[in-house]
């Protein structure tokens, strides 16, 4: 009997236990969270690219001492993505660039939103809505000094039980009229895989 | 079989580790005449991490009218500690800068390290910091 009652505690604990991951339960969860579901590119490593290359630009010397007289017109390239995952890159320079935008310090020209604008300025001056000489004229907007560009590699290695990625991503800010190349810096991020039993 | 009842038991409580950590960080204050006065604070809120890391050091600087701020941590474990942190910032009069954009960010602090752990103020209006220390999940 005691026997028994043991075996049924049992199962109601297994049951439990299996109940726990089954279901499907949608909770919001941080965004702002270490991510560590794969050794994919996730977004914990999108953050902290972005915060590490936001913080050694914005604290490199030659800079603080250019960007505390004036606030530089820059532009930003695609990162050039040298990995063998399908990674939006956009995504890494669009949040370089809110915080650098956020920082004050420098400006930015969007070239990606350049057809909307052109058909937006073409639309003022040409639709007869716009008060005359209110329309944007062409040829107003001001020339980028310096384009950040960007590289993102990884390499992978793997044996039967552990898988190793490590990721570099490299930025640099070029000055467009001296070709000189003002900052450069590097983040490198290591993930590991290895297969466990029970969860580490 | 009463080891895999007890065995059971305890894989249906892995997974409820605290979430709490340490928190560390600067206030700065008006004196009796006027003048600025910074203090620190360091904020215990789990003591296993409490035990293993110490918050050793406060500093603050500014370099081109952004805050920097670096605090530094010693492991007093010969264990190698996953750990993750974020920072707070916050503007002269104590609101919250920026909050949703810190992400909490990875560490590993190993065995009797002392590391060093720095973040950039967002923008110019910060004025001081806190930094949320805490294991990684």
């Amino acid at each position: 009997m005691r026997r028994i009652r043991f075996e049924a505690l049992l199962v109601i604990v297994c049951f439990s236990v299996s109940a726990c991951g089954a279901s499907r339960v949608v909770r919001y969860g941080d965004a702002q969270a270490v991510s560590t579901v794969s050794t994919d590119f996730g977004s914990s490593d999108l953050q902290q690219i972005a915060q590490a290359m936001v913080d050694s630009m914005l604290t490199f010397p030659p800079i603080v001492e250019e960007t505390s007289r004036r606030r530089p017109v820059v532009t930003i390239d695609r990162v050039k993505n040298k990995t063998m995952q399908h990674i939006d890159t956009e995504s890494i320079t669009d949040s370089i660039r809110a915080r650098l935008l956020k920082s004050g310090k420098f400006r930015f020209i969007d070239r990606t939103t350049d057809t909307q604008a052109i058909d937006e300025v073409r639309y003022q001056q040409e639709s007869g809505l716009t008060k005359r000489g209110g329309a944007v004229k062409f040829g107003q907007q001001l020339a980028p000094e310096y384009m950040v560009t960007a590289n993102f590699s990884e390499i992978e290695q793997r044996n039967s039980d552990t898988k190793d990625v490590y990721y570099k991503f490299t930025m640099n800010l070029k000055n467009l009229s001296t070709g000189i190349l003002e900052w450069s810096d590097e983040k490198e991020i290591r993930k590991t895989a290895t297969r466990a039993f029970f969860g580490e | 079989m009463k080891k895999i009842f007890v065995l059971l038991l305890a894989m249906s409580t892995v997974g409820c580790a605290a979430t709490s950590g340490t928190e560390a960080g600067s206030v700065t204050l008006s004196g009796l005449n006027g003048e600025t006065v910074y203090s620190t604070y360091v904020t215990a809120n789990n003591s296993r991490l409490a035990r293993r890391i110490a918050v050793t050091r406060m500093d603050k600087v500014d370099v081109g009218g952004l805050l920097k701020a670096a605090v530094t941590i010693q492991s007093r474990s010969d264990d190698t500690e996953a750990l993750q942190y974020k920072w707070t910032w916050f503007d002269g009069k104590g609101f919250e800068v920026n909050s949703s954009a810190q992400p909490w960010q990875p560490v590993l602090v190993y065995g009797m390290q002392t590391t060093s752990i720095q973040g950039l103020a967002p923008n110019p209006s910060v004025k001081d910091f806190k930094l949320h220390l805490r294991y990684q999940e």
